[in-house]
Protein backbone atom coordinates (compact mmCIF):
# COMPACT_ATOMS: atom_id res chain seq x y z
CA UNK A 1 0.00 0.00 0.00
CA UNK A 2 1.32 3.41 -0.74
CA UNK A 3 0.29 7.06 0.15
CA UNK A 4 0.69 8.31 -3.67
CA UNK A 5 -0.13 6.51 -6.70
CA UNK A 6 2.97 6.72 -7.82
CA UNK A 7 6.22 4.96 -6.88
CA UNK A 8 9.41 7.25 -6.36
CA UNK A 9 12.82 7.03 -4.83
CA UNK A 10 12.53 7.89 -1.49
CA UNK A 11 14.01 11.51 -0.88
CA UNK A 12 17.08 12.62 0.31
CA UNK A 13 15.97 12.49 4.83
CA UNK A 14 19.12 13.23 6.35
CA UNK A 15 19.91 10.45 9.39
CA UNK A 16 19.17 6.79 9.22
CA UNK A 17 15.85 5.32 10.39
CA UNK A 18 15.38 4.95 14.32
CA UNK A 19 15.21 7.79 17.08
CA UNK A 20 12.02 9.25 18.30
CA UNK A 21 9.20 10.02 16.07
CA UNK A 22 9.27 13.80 15.89
CA UNK A 23 6.22 14.31 13.19
CA UNK A 24 3.55 11.90 15.38
CA UNK A 25 5.07 13.84 18.42
CA UNK A 26 3.87 17.27 16.65
CA UNK A 27 0.50 18.92 18.42
CA UNK A 28 -2.79 17.74 16.06
CA UNK A 29 -3.07 21.22 14.49
CA UNK A 30 0.27 21.29 13.14
CA UNK A 31 0.07 17.77 12.20
CA UNK A 32 -3.13 18.08 10.12
CA UNK A 33 -1.16 20.90 8.77
CA UNK A 34 1.45 18.84 7.35
CA UNK A 35 -1.08 16.60 6.32
CA UNK A 36 -3.11 18.48 4.09
CA UNK A 37 -0.29 19.35 2.14
CA UNK A 38 -0.68 15.47 0.81
CA UNK A 39 -3.69 17.52 -1.41
CA UNK A 40 -5.44 13.91 -1.27
CA UNK A 41 -8.27 13.69 1.34
CA UNK A 42 -7.68 8.94 0.24
CA UNK A 43 -3.56 9.55 0.98
CA UNK A 44 -4.45 11.16 3.82
CA UNK A 45 -7.10 8.50 5.21
CA UNK A 46 -4.24 5.96 4.79
CA UNK A 47 -2.05 7.22 7.17
CA UNK A 48 -5.07 6.05 9.76
CA UNK A 49 -3.00 3.01 9.54
CA UNK A 50 0.22 4.24 10.51
CA UNK A 51 -0.27 4.41 14.27
CA UNK A 52 -3.27 5.46 16.84
CA UNK A 53 -2.17 9.06 16.67
CA UNK A 54 -3.33 8.97 13.32
CA UNK A 55 -6.20 7.22 13.25
CA UNK A 56 -8.96 9.50 12.05
CA UNK A 57 -7.05 12.25 12.10
CA UNK A 58 -7.87 13.25 8.21
CA UNK A 59 -11.47 13.47 8.64
CA UNK A 60 -10.77 16.53 10.22
CA UNK A 61 -8.68 18.42 8.09
CA UNK A 62 -10.37 21.23 6.84
CA UNK A 63 -9.69 20.95 3.66
CA UNK A 64 -10.54 17.63 1.60
CA UNK A 65 -9.81 16.89 -1.89
CA UNK A 66 -11.52 13.54 -3.38
CA UNK A 67 -10.28 13.18 -6.87
CA UNK A 68 -10.05 9.78 -8.94
CA UNK A 69 -12.31 8.42 -6.91
CA UNK A 70 -15.13 5.94 -8.12
CA UNK A 71 -18.08 7.41 -7.92
CA UNK A 72 -19.75 4.28 -5.63
CA UNK A 73 -17.18 4.88 -3.07
CA UNK A 74 -17.59 8.72 -2.66
CA UNK A 75 -20.80 8.21 -0.74
CA UNK A 76 -18.70 6.34 1.89
CA UNK A 77 -15.56 8.45 2.14
CA UNK A 78 -17.62 11.68 3.01
CA UNK A 79 -19.67 9.69 5.09
CA UNK A 80 -16.59 9.27 7.50
CA UNK A 81 -15.67 13.16 7.35
CA UNK A 82 -16.03 14.55 11.06
CA UNK A 83 -19.38 16.80 10.72
CA UNK A 84 -18.45 20.20 11.99
CA UNK A 85 -16.86 21.06 13.59
CA UNK A 86 -14.24 21.60 12.66
CA UNK A 87 -15.65 23.50 9.50
CA UNK A 88 -15.14 22.12 6.53
CA UNK A 89 -13.06 25.26 4.46
CA UNK A 90 -12.88 23.42 0.80
CA UNK A 91 -14.69 20.50 -0.04
CA UNK A 92 -13.31 19.35 -3.66
CA UNK A 93 -14.61 16.04 -5.20
CA UNK A 94 -14.17 15.32 -8.80
CA UNK A 95 -15.49 12.39 -10.29
CA UNK A 96 -13.55 11.14 -12.63
CA UNK A 97 -14.17 9.03 -15.98
CA UNK A 98 -15.66 5.51 -15.55
CA UNK A 99 -17.54 2.82 -16.82
CA UNK A 100 -20.47 4.20 -15.84
CA UNK A 101 -24.44 2.23 -16.74
CA UNK A 102 -25.55 2.90 -20.09
CA UNK A 103 -28.01 5.68 -18.95
CA UNK A 104 -25.23 7.25 -16.60
CA UNK A 105 -25.06 7.15 -13.13
CA UNK A 106 -28.36 7.44 -11.28
CA UNK A 107 -29.90 11.14 -10.46
CA UNK A 108 -30.88 10.16 -7.04
CA UNK A 109 -27.14 9.24 -6.28
CA UNK A 110 -25.98 12.39 -7.41
CA UNK A 111 -28.54 14.05 -5.51
CA UNK A 112 -27.43 12.07 -2.24
CA UNK A 113 -24.01 12.73 -3.15
CA UNK A 114 -24.91 16.87 -3.24
CA UNK A 115 -26.31 15.97 0.51
CA UNK A 116 -23.97 14.37 2.04
CA UNK A 117 -21.51 17.48 0.58
CA UNK A 118 -24.15 19.87 2.08
CA UNK A 119 -24.21 18.43 5.51
CA UNK A 120 -20.24 19.15 5.63
CA UNK A 121 -21.25 22.73 4.75
CA UNK A 122 -18.10 23.88 2.91
CA UNK A 123 -17.26 27.45 2.86
CA UNK A 124 -15.83 26.57 -0.94
CA UNK A 125 -17.48 23.52 -3.03
CA UNK A 126 -15.78 22.34 -6.20
CA UNK A 127 -18.36 19.20 -7.42
CA UNK A 128 -17.69 18.33 -10.83
CA UNK A 129 -18.25 15.20 -13.05
CA UNK A 130 -16.67 14.01 -16.02
CA UNK A 131 -17.80 15.50 -19.35
CA UNK A 132 -18.78 11.72 -20.34
CA UNK A 133 -21.03 10.63 -18.18
CA UNK A 134 -24.30 11.52 -19.06
CA UNK A 135 -26.33 12.37 -16.32
CA UNK A 136 -29.61 12.28 -17.08
CA UNK A 137 -31.66 15.53 -16.85
CA UNK A 138 -33.48 16.71 -14.14
CA UNK A 139 -33.61 14.83 -10.98
CA UNK A 140 -30.22 15.63 -9.40
CA UNK A 141 -31.73 18.66 -7.11
CA UNK A 142 -29.02 21.04 -5.49
CA UNK A 143 -29.21 21.54 -2.42
CA UNK A 144 -29.08 23.83 0.24
CA UNK A 145 -24.94 25.07 0.94
CA UNK A 146 -25.78 27.99 3.39
CA UNK A 147 -21.75 28.57 4.51
CA UNK A 148 -20.77 28.06 1.14
CA UNK A 149 -18.83 31.49 -0.33
CA UNK A 150 -17.94 29.62 -3.80
CA UNK A 151 -19.29 26.77 -5.34
CA UNK A 152 -17.97 25.55 -8.83
CA UNK A 153 -20.28 22.89 -10.69
CA UNK A 154 -19.51 20.98 -13.53
CA UNK A 155 -21.27 18.79 -15.69
CA UNK A 156 -24.12 18.66 -13.09
CA UNK A 157 -27.30 19.05 -14.43
CA UNK A 158 -29.54 20.23 -11.64
CA UNK A 159 -32.52 21.35 -10.54
CA UNK A 160 -32.94 23.75 -7.58
CA UNK A 161 -34.37 21.88 -4.30
CA UNK A 162 -34.82 25.45 -2.51
CA UNK A 163 -32.96 27.45 0.04
CA UNK A 164 -30.59 30.32 -0.42
CA UNK A 165 -27.40 30.79 -0.78
CA UNK A 166 -27.31 33.62 1.49
CA UNK A 167 -23.19 34.01 1.48
CA UNK A 168 -21.95 32.71 -1.98
CA UNK A 169 -20.09 35.30 -3.56
CA UNK A 170 -18.44 33.24 -6.61
CA UNK A 171 -20.63 30.84 -8.38
CA UNK A 172 -18.96 29.11 -11.81
CA UNK A 173 -21.46 26.52 -13.62
CA UNK A 174 -19.63 24.64 -16.68
CA UNK A 175 -21.62 22.52 -18.94
CA UNK A 176 -24.61 22.06 -16.58
CA UNK A 177 -28.13 21.92 -17.60
CA UNK A 178 -29.62 24.06 -15.42
CA UNK A 179 -33.41 24.41 -14.91
CA UNK A 180 -34.09 28.15 -14.13
CA UNK A 181 -30.91 29.92 -13.86
CA UNK A 182 -33.26 33.07 -12.65
CA UNK A 183 -34.36 31.29 -9.77
CA UNK A 184 -30.96 30.10 -8.88
CA UNK A 185 -29.64 33.75 -8.90
CA UNK A 186 -32.47 35.01 -6.77
CA UNK A 187 -31.56 32.50 -3.89
CA UNK A 188 -28.32 34.36 -4.02
CA UNK A 189 -28.47 37.38 -2.29
CA UNK A 190 -24.79 38.37 -2.09
CA UNK A 191 -23.26 36.92 -5.58
CA UNK A 192 -20.49 38.78 -6.71
CA UNK A 193 -19.13 36.86 -9.46
CA UNK A 194 -20.44 34.44 -11.77
CA UNK A 195 -18.83 31.97 -14.14
CA UNK A 196 -21.11 30.58 -16.79
CA UNK A 197 -19.72 28.40 -19.29
CA UNK A 198 -20.90 26.07 -21.84
CA UNK A 199 -24.58 26.01 -20.12
CA UNK A 200 -27.94 24.76 -21.72
CA UNK A 201 -30.92 24.73 -20.24
CA UNK A 202 -34.80 23.84 -21.71
CA UNK A 203 -34.84 27.18 -24.14
CA UNK A 204 -31.59 28.47 -24.77
CA UNK A 205 -32.56 31.19 -22.13
CA UNK A 206 -29.75 33.12 -20.36
CA UNK A 207 -31.53 35.49 -17.81
CA UNK A 208 -28.73 37.01 -15.27
CA UNK A 209 -30.74 39.50 -12.82
CA UNK A 210 -28.20 40.32 -9.81
CA UNK A 211 -28.26 43.41 -7.82
CA UNK A 212 -25.08 42.13 -6.18
CA UNK A 213 -22.98 40.70 -9.41
CA UNK A 214 -20.14 42.99 -9.95
CA UNK A 215 -18.08 40.42 -12.74
CA UNK A 216 -20.09 38.24 -15.26
CA UNK A 217 -18.28 35.78 -17.84
CA UNK A 218 -20.07 33.81 -19.74
CA UNK A 219 -18.36 31.55 -22.41
CA UNK A 220 -19.60 29.55 -25.35
CA UNK A 221 -22.80 30.25 -24.73
CA UNK A 222 -26.01 30.81 -27.13
CA UNK A 223 -26.44 33.97 -28.33
CA UNK A 224 -30.29 33.40 -28.01
CA UNK A 225 -32.86 35.37 -25.55
CA UNK A 226 -29.64 36.92 -23.42
CA UNK A 227 -31.03 38.76 -20.73
CA UNK A 228 -28.80 40.61 -17.91
CA UNK A 229 -29.92 43.46 -15.66
CA UNK A 230 -27.03 43.78 -13.05
CA UNK A 231 -26.74 47.70 -11.82
CA UNK A 232 -23.53 46.65 -10.21
CA UNK A 233 -21.31 45.00 -12.53
CA UNK A 234 -18.16 46.41 -13.64
CA UNK A 235 -16.40 43.39 -15.26
CA UNK A 236 -18.32 41.69 -18.46
CA UNK A 237 -16.56 39.03 -20.43
CA UNK A 238 -18.97 37.59 -23.36
CA UNK A 239 -18.36 34.90 -26.12
CA UNK A 240 -21.31 33.80 -27.81
CA UNK A 241 -22.05 31.71 -30.46
CA UNK A 242 -25.20 32.70 -32.69
CA UNK A 243 -26.93 30.92 -35.41
CA UNK A 244 -29.87 33.09 -36.32
CA UNK A 245 -30.07 36.63 -35.04
CA UNK A 246 -29.02 37.53 -31.48
CA UNK A 247 -31.52 38.62 -28.91
CA UNK A 248 -29.93 40.50 -26.16
CA UNK A 249 -31.09 42.71 -23.55
CA UNK A 250 -28.69 44.38 -21.29
CA UNK A 251 -29.07 46.77 -18.35
CA UNK A 252 -25.62 47.29 -16.46
CA UNK A 253 -25.18 51.36 -16.26
CA UNK A 254 -22.08 50.45 -13.97
CA UNK A 255 -19.57 48.51 -16.41
CA UNK A 256 -16.52 49.87 -16.73
CA UNK A 257 -14.37 46.79 -18.53
CA UNK A 258 -15.97 44.80 -20.93
CA UNK A 259 -14.73 41.60 -23.88
CA UNK A 260 -17.64 40.84 -26.09
CA UNK A 261 -17.42 38.65 -28.68
CA UNK A 262 -19.88 36.92 -30.74
CA UNK A 263 -19.61 34.13 -33.67
CA UNK A 264 -21.97 33.85 -36.39
CA UNK A 265 -21.61 30.93 -37.07
CA UNK A 266 -24.82 30.24 -40.12
CA UNK A 267 -24.24 33.32 -42.49
CA UNK A 268 -27.51 34.19 -41.22
CA UNK A 269 -27.31 38.08 -41.02
CA UNK A 270 -26.15 39.65 -44.64
CA UNK A 271 -25.67 42.68 -45.86
CA UNK A 272 -26.06 42.74 -49.97
CA UNK A 273 -22.75 40.11 -50.95
CA UNK A 274 -21.48 40.60 -47.42
CA UNK A 275 -22.41 38.24 -44.40
CA UNK A 276 -21.37 38.88 -40.89
CA UNK A 277 -18.30 36.32 -39.30
CA UNK A 278 -17.39 37.82 -36.21
CA UNK A 279 -18.08 41.00 -33.72
CA UNK A 280 -16.19 42.13 -30.91
CA UNK A 281 -16.09 44.81 -28.45
CA UNK A 282 -13.61 45.22 -26.02
CA UNK A 283 -12.88 48.29 -23.16
CA UNK A 284 -9.11 49.41 -23.21
CA UNK A 285 -6.77 47.30 -21.44
CA UNK A 286 -3.79 49.87 -21.38
CA UNK A 287 -4.02 53.67 -21.51
CA UNK A 288 -2.48 53.46 -25.44
CA UNK A 289 -5.74 51.55 -26.63
CA UNK A 290 -9.20 52.56 -27.12
CA UNK A 291 -11.81 51.09 -26.82
CA UNK A 292 -12.58 49.32 -29.83
CA UNK A 293 -15.51 47.60 -32.36
CA UNK A 294 -14.00 44.60 -34.61
CA UNK A 295 -16.48 43.74 -37.23
CA UNK A 296 -15.58 40.70 -39.81
CA UNK A 297 -17.30 39.71 -42.47
CA UNK A 298 -16.64 38.25 -45.56
CA UNK A 299 -18.35 38.38 -49.51
CA UNK A 300 -19.56 35.53 -50.90
CA UNK A 301 -20.43 35.55 -54.25
CA UNK A 302 -21.85 32.33 -54.41
CA UNK A 303 -23.98 32.45 -51.58
CA UNK A 304 -26.14 34.90 -51.58
CA UNK A 305 -29.01 35.24 -49.42
CA UNK A 306 -32.52 36.80 -50.65
CA UNK A 307 -33.08 37.02 -46.91
CA UNK A 308 -31.77 40.60 -45.95
CA UNK A 309 -31.54 40.79 -42.16
CA UNK A 310 -30.77 44.39 -41.21
CA UNK A 311 -27.28 44.17 -40.47
CA UNK A 312 -26.49 47.07 -38.72
CA UNK A 313 -29.49 46.39 -36.28
CA UNK A 314 -27.68 43.35 -35.91
CA UNK A 315 -24.33 44.67 -34.77
CA UNK A 316 -26.19 47.30 -32.50
CA UNK A 317 -27.54 44.45 -30.28
CA UNK A 318 -23.53 43.72 -29.50
CA UNK A 319 -23.28 47.71 -28.68
CA UNK A 320 -23.03 47.03 -24.69
CA UNK A 321 -20.49 49.78 -24.09
CA UNK A 322 -18.78 52.95 -25.93
CA UNK A 323 -16.31 52.77 -28.29
CA UNK A 324 -13.88 54.71 -30.16
CA UNK A 325 -11.88 52.46 -32.60
CA UNK A 326 -13.94 50.84 -35.49
CA UNK A 327 -12.13 48.09 -37.39
CA UNK A 328 -13.31 46.18 -40.18
CA UNK A 329 -12.08 42.74 -41.62
CA UNK A 330 -12.99 42.18 -44.56
CA UNK A 331 -12.31 38.95 -46.55
CA UNK A 332 -12.96 39.49 -50.03
CA UNK A 333 -12.01 38.35 -53.38
CA UNK A 334 -12.67 41.41 -55.10
CA UNK A 335 -12.79 45.33 -54.18
CA UNK A 336 -16.48 45.97 -54.30
CA UNK A 337 -17.07 47.14 -50.25
CA UNK A 338 -17.35 50.40 -50.72
CA UNK A 339 -21.24 50.22 -50.70
CA UNK A 340 -20.84 48.04 -47.46
CA UNK A 341 -18.47 50.35 -45.85
CA UNK A 342 -20.39 53.43 -46.72
CA UNK A 343 -23.52 51.87 -45.09
CA UNK A 344 -21.83 50.99 -42.06
CA UNK A 345 -19.78 54.36 -41.97
CA UNK A 346 -23.59 56.13 -42.15
CA UNK A 347 -24.97 54.24 -39.03
CA UNK A 348 -26.08 56.93 -36.61
CA UNK A 349 -23.72 55.55 -33.70
CA UNK A 350 -20.63 55.70 -35.68
CA UNK A 351 -19.61 59.14 -35.57
CA UNK A 352 -16.00 59.23 -36.41
CA UNK A 353 -13.92 56.73 -37.84
CA UNK A 354 -10.69 56.72 -36.05
CA UNK A 355 -9.18 53.67 -37.25
CA UNK A 356 -9.81 52.11 -40.58
CA UNK A 357 -8.27 48.88 -41.62
CA UNK A 358 -8.74 46.87 -44.88
CA UNK A 359 -7.65 42.77 -44.31
CA UNK B 1 13.65 50.27 20.99
CA UNK B 2 16.63 50.69 19.49
CA UNK B 3 18.05 53.52 16.61
CA UNK B 4 16.48 54.87 13.33
CA UNK B 5 20.38 56.20 12.51
CA UNK B 6 20.65 54.34 9.17
CA UNK B 7 17.05 54.76 8.33
CA UNK B 8 16.51 51.19 9.50
CA UNK B 9 15.02 50.35 12.97
CA UNK B 10 16.36 47.22 14.73
CA UNK B 11 14.83 44.96 17.11
CA UNK B 12 16.05 42.52 19.87
CA UNK B 13 14.91 39.31 19.85
CA UNK B 14 15.89 37.10 23.00
CA UNK B 15 15.76 33.26 23.31
CA UNK B 16 15.07 31.23 26.25
CA UNK B 17 18.45 30.36 26.59
CA UNK B 18 19.76 33.78 26.36
CA UNK B 19 21.17 34.47 23.83
CA UNK B 20 20.06 38.19 21.81
CA UNK B 21 20.12 38.70 18.47
CA UNK B 22 19.14 41.89 17.04
CA UNK B 23 17.69 42.29 13.40
CA UNK B 24 16.12 44.71 11.40
CA UNK B 25 12.39 45.47 12.41
CA UNK B 26 11.17 44.68 8.59
CA UNK B 27 13.21 41.39 8.82
CA UNK B 28 11.17 40.78 12.37
CA UNK B 29 8.22 41.80 11.05
CA UNK B 30 8.49 38.52 8.50
CA UNK B 31 6.86 36.41 11.54
CA UNK B 32 3.01 38.16 11.60
CA UNK B 33 3.18 37.08 15.68
CA UNK B 34 6.06 39.51 16.35
CA UNK B 35 4.59 41.97 13.63
CA UNK B 36 1.51 42.12 15.75
CA UNK B 37 3.48 42.53 19.28
CA UNK B 38 5.25 45.57 17.50
CA UNK B 39 1.83 47.14 15.97
CA UNK B 40 0.10 46.59 19.26
CA UNK B 41 3.04 48.29 21.08
CA UNK B 42 3.82 45.50 22.92
CA UNK B 43 7.96 45.18 22.00
CA UNK B 44 9.96 47.06 24.57
CA UNK B 45 13.95 46.92 24.38
CA UNK B 46 13.67 43.01 23.55
CA UNK B 47 11.04 40.67 22.81
CA UNK B 48 11.60 37.28 24.62
CA UNK B 49 10.45 34.58 22.17
CA UNK B 50 9.44 31.49 24.41
CA UNK B 51 10.21 27.45 23.39
CA UNK B 52 12.37 28.54 19.99
CA UNK B 53 16.20 27.62 21.36
CA UNK B 54 18.76 29.98 20.20
CA UNK B 55 19.68 27.20 17.71
CA UNK B 56 16.36 27.28 16.24
CA UNK B 57 15.55 30.90 16.54
CA UNK B 58 18.93 31.65 14.50
CA UNK B 59 17.88 29.46 11.85
CA UNK B 60 14.91 31.41 11.68
CA UNK B 61 16.59 34.31 11.12
CA UNK B 62 18.63 33.13 8.71
CA UNK B 63 15.07 32.36 6.70
CA UNK B 64 13.54 35.63 7.35
CA UNK B 65 16.74 37.63 6.42
CA UNK B 66 16.49 35.75 3.02
CA UNK B 67 13.31 36.14 2.65
CA UNK B 68 12.73 40.29 3.54
CA UNK B 69 11.05 42.11 0.34
CA UNK B 70 14.14 44.13 -0.72
CA UNK B 71 13.75 47.74 -0.59
CA UNK B 72 16.87 48.35 -1.92
CA UNK B 73 19.89 48.50 -0.26
CA UNK B 74 19.31 46.01 2.19
CA UNK B 75 22.34 43.83 1.56
CA UNK B 76 20.25 41.30 0.82
CA UNK B 77 20.85 39.37 -2.39
CA UNK B 78 18.05 40.69 -4.78
CA UNK B 79 18.65 44.03 -6.43
CA UNK B 80 16.98 46.56 -8.76
CA UNK B 81 18.29 44.61 -11.62
CA UNK B 82 17.46 41.13 -11.04
CA UNK B 83 14.50 40.08 -12.53
CA UNK B 84 11.85 38.65 -10.37
CA UNK B 85 11.32 35.27 -11.63
CA UNK B 86 15.27 35.03 -11.84
CA UNK B 87 14.86 35.93 -7.91
CA UNK B 88 11.86 33.61 -7.25
CA UNK B 89 14.42 30.42 -8.70
CA UNK B 90 17.08 32.21 -6.47
CA UNK B 91 14.84 31.88 -3.57
CA UNK B 92 13.63 27.99 -4.36
CA UNK B 93 17.24 27.38 -4.25
CA UNK B 94 18.30 28.74 -1.29
CA UNK B 95 15.21 27.13 0.08
CA UNK B 96 16.31 23.77 -0.82
CA UNK B 97 19.78 24.32 0.65
CA UNK B 98 18.52 25.91 4.21
CA UNK B 99 15.91 22.88 4.64
CA UNK B 100 18.75 20.42 4.12
CA UNK B 101 18.82 19.52 7.80
CA UNK B 102 18.25 16.81 10.55
CA UNK B 103 14.69 15.73 11.29
CA UNK B 104 14.60 17.13 14.91
CA UNK B 105 15.84 20.42 13.48
CA UNK B 106 13.02 20.44 10.69
CA UNK B 107 10.63 19.67 13.55
CA UNK B 108 11.64 22.21 15.56
CA UNK B 109 11.25 24.66 12.65
CA UNK B 110 8.29 23.52 11.75
CA UNK B 111 6.94 24.25 15.24
CA UNK B 112 8.85 27.56 15.30
CA UNK B 113 7.48 28.28 12.41
CA UNK B 114 3.73 28.03 13.55
CA UNK B 115 4.62 30.04 16.68
CA UNK B 116 5.91 33.00 14.96
CA UNK B 117 3.14 32.42 12.24
CA UNK B 118 5.85 32.76 9.06
CA UNK B 119 3.96 31.17 6.18
CA UNK B 120 6.55 30.75 4.06
CA UNK B 121 8.44 28.93 6.56
CA UNK B 122 6.07 26.96 7.66
CA UNK B 123 4.89 25.84 3.78
CA UNK B 124 8.26 24.76 3.57
CA UNK B 125 8.94 22.76 6.70
CA UNK B 126 5.45 20.88 5.87
CA UNK B 127 6.19 20.33 2.35
CA UNK B 128 9.05 19.44 3.06
CA UNK B 129 8.03 16.76 5.67
CA UNK B 130 5.36 15.73 3.17
CA UNK B 131 7.60 14.95 0.36
CA UNK B 132 9.42 12.37 2.17
CA UNK B 133 6.41 10.32 2.89
CA UNK B 134 4.27 10.33 0.05
CA UNK B 135 4.83 7.75 -2.44
CA UNK B 136 6.60 5.13 -0.03
CA UNK B 137 4.62 2.34 1.59
CA UNK B 138 3.39 2.12 5.43
CA UNK B 139 6.41 0.38 6.44
CA UNK B 140 8.51 3.13 4.63
CA UNK B 141 6.64 5.27 5.76
CA UNK B 142 6.82 4.00 9.66
CA UNK B 143 10.61 2.92 9.43
CA UNK B 144 11.14 6.47 8.03
CA UNK B 145 9.54 8.65 10.88
CA UNK B 146 10.29 5.99 13.47
CA UNK B 147 7.00 5.79 14.01
CA UNK B 148 5.46 2.46 16.27
CA UNK B 149 2.82 0.50 14.90
CA UNK B 150 0.39 0.30 18.38
CA UNK B 151 -2.64 -1.17 16.45
CA UNK B 152 -3.50 -4.61 17.41
CA UNK B 153 -3.85 -6.55 14.06
CA UNK B 154 -8.02 -6.58 14.52
CA UNK B 155 -7.95 -3.03 15.05
CA UNK B 156 -6.40 -2.50 11.44
CA UNK B 157 -8.82 -4.40 9.89
CA UNK B 158 -11.29 -2.21 11.60
CA UNK B 159 -9.58 0.93 10.17
CA UNK B 160 -9.11 -0.90 6.21
CA UNK B 161 -12.21 -1.86 6.70
CA UNK B 162 -13.85 1.43 7.39
CA UNK B 163 -11.71 3.38 5.03
CA UNK B 164 -12.00 0.94 2.03
CA UNK B 165 -12.80 3.70 -0.20
CA UNK B 166 -9.46 4.88 0.42
CA UNK B 167 -7.84 1.56 -0.34
CA UNK B 168 -8.98 1.04 -3.95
Amino acid sequence: MQLGTRRRRRSSEPGPAGGADYLSALPEDLLLLVLARLGCAAAAARTGLLSRRWRGLWARLRDLSFRGLAFPSLQAALGRVSRPPPAVSLLEIHVPSQNWPEDGPAAGAVTSLLRAAALLAPEKLVFTFPLDSHLSYAGVDLPCFHRATSIVLEWIPFVLAGGEYPALQTLSIRGCEVDDLGALLSLCPHLRALRLIWLGGDDDRTTVHSTSLQELVMEAMWARRVDIVAPMLKQLTVSLHAYEQASISILAPMVEKVSWQCLYQNRTIWFGLWCLEKLSLQTAEAQEQLPSLHIHACSCLFDFSNEEANFAEEIEKHLVADFSALELHLTTTGHVFGAFVSHLLGLNWICSVITYKEA
Amino acid sequence: MATREAGKKMIMLKSPDGMEFEVEEAVAMESQTIRKMIEDDCADTAILIPNINSKILSRVIEYCNKHVPTTGATGAAASDTVAPAALAEDLKIWDAEFIKVNRATRFDLIQAASYLNIKGLLDLTSQTTIDTISDNSLEEIRSFLSTKNDYLPEEEQTIRRENQWAFQ
